[in-house]
């Protein structure tokens, strides 16, 4: 019987309002980690964004690949968004994955892959990049500028190793 | 194992009674539809990484996923890798992708070709220090013998570079897929630290 790949590390789901959901104490004794999120904006559109290890400086970097209705577009930005136009609204019509390469790996810069949606908007495929070597321990999951709703789910995987 | 007699039963002289509806028996633990089969970090560079037996190992599943975290030491800014099944290395390939470069999106790929080339995938020996491209390759009834191969990825990297890219690709060939193998495209290396993880996907 092999090992099962992927594990359920921590759930949440919001039961009020919050500015943020984070995941702490993260153990490191898998390979990748996955975020899958519903997000839901108490107001408007919001993008998502990560922070790892609670570093709210100007490490992060993203590069993208996004449809809106209109068109398909390639940008890059400075920034820790893990959306563009897959972003979250009050509808409850969004969802995320975010996946974390060796993320405890202490030689590497930590990249990330993100793919969103939402139909209404659009999709988007990301490829970031948090410039630390330092092993990630938690991730906070918030809208960049708004109100993570009630109803809002955050789920967080690890990858096994064999 | 221990038999089990229902307790109503008279015609059983030697019987052990279980208080557990497990009756002795170990616990059946479900693992899910996905089974990490083979992970791999370098220790040293290496041009290619290899993964065999398939046949033996993965046929139960009805897919595999690939995962890499690599980087190469091509002298420049960027590299990439080629993707072969079963060692051949006839011109049975095609390959197509969709990317964005930060600034634009563009589009490209190559048919009756010797790889499915997994494209601008890695970072290299001139990229931002520390950075690695990351990548998910989905392989498609990979033991089906009535249909080719397919592949879909999803790739890139950032850094000195901007990449993200989406990329399918086949093998023209319906035999059952035994060994993949990733080959440094330039004929330079994965650098040590580079890791790779295989998926059995039912």
């Amino acid at each position: 019987m092999g090992t099962t790949a992927w594990v359920p590390i921590a759930e949440t789901t919001l039961t009020s309002s919050a500015s943020s959901i984070v995941m702490s104490s993260i153990p490191s004794g898998y390979k990748d980690l996955m975020v899958l999120a519903s997000g839901v904006s108490t107001s408007g559109t919001q993008d998502q964004g990560v922070y790892f290890n609670a570093d709210t400086g100007s490490n992060y970097n993203c590069v993208i690949l996004y449809s809106s209705p209109s068109n398909t577009v390639g940008a890059a930005t400075s920034s820790y968004i893990i959306d563009y136009y897959g972003s979250v609204t009050t509808d409850n019509t969004a969802s995320t994955t975010l996946q974390i390469f060796d993320y405890a790996a202490t030689d590497k810069h930590k990249s990330y892959l993100a793919r969103s949606g939402r139909a209404a908007s659009g999709t988007d495929l990301i490829v970031g990049r948090w410039a630390s070597t330092s092993a990630i321990t938690s991730i906070t999951y918030f809208l960049n500028g708004g109100t993570l709703a009630t109803g809002t789910t955050v789920a967080l995987w690890g990858l096994n190793t064999a | 194992m221990t038999p089990v007699f229902p307790l109503s039963s008279s015609s059983f002289g030697d019987y052990q009674r279980y208080l557990s509806a497990l009756a002795g028996n170990t616990a059946y633990v479900p693992t899910g539809d996905q089974e990490i089969l083979i992970t791999e970090t370098l220790t040293a560079n290496q041009s290619s990484v290899t993964f065999s037996s398939l046949d033996t190992i993965a046929s139960a599943f009805q897919n595999l996923q690939i995962r890499i975290t690599g980087r190469s030491n091509r002298a420049a800014d960027n590299s990439e890798f080629d993707l072969r099944f079963n060692s051949d290395t006839g011109t049975n390939y095609t390959w197509h992708y969709m990317r964005s470069t930060g600034s634009a999106t563009e589009s490209g790929g190559s048919s009756s070709i010797d790889s499915v080339r997994v494209y601008q995938s890695l970072t290299a020996a001139s990229s931002t220090a520390n950075s690695f491209g990351v990548t998910v390759i989905d392989i498609l009834d990979p033991f089906e013998t009535t249909k080719n191969t397919t592949i879909r990825a999803i790739t890139g990297f950032q850094g000195s570079l901007n990449r993200v890219l989406m990329e399918t690709g086949s093998w023209l060939n319906a035999n059952a897929v035994t060994s993949i193998s990733l080959t440094e495209y330039y004929g330079s290396n994965f650098i040590s630290g580079s890791t790779f993880s295989l998926i059995g996907v039912k």
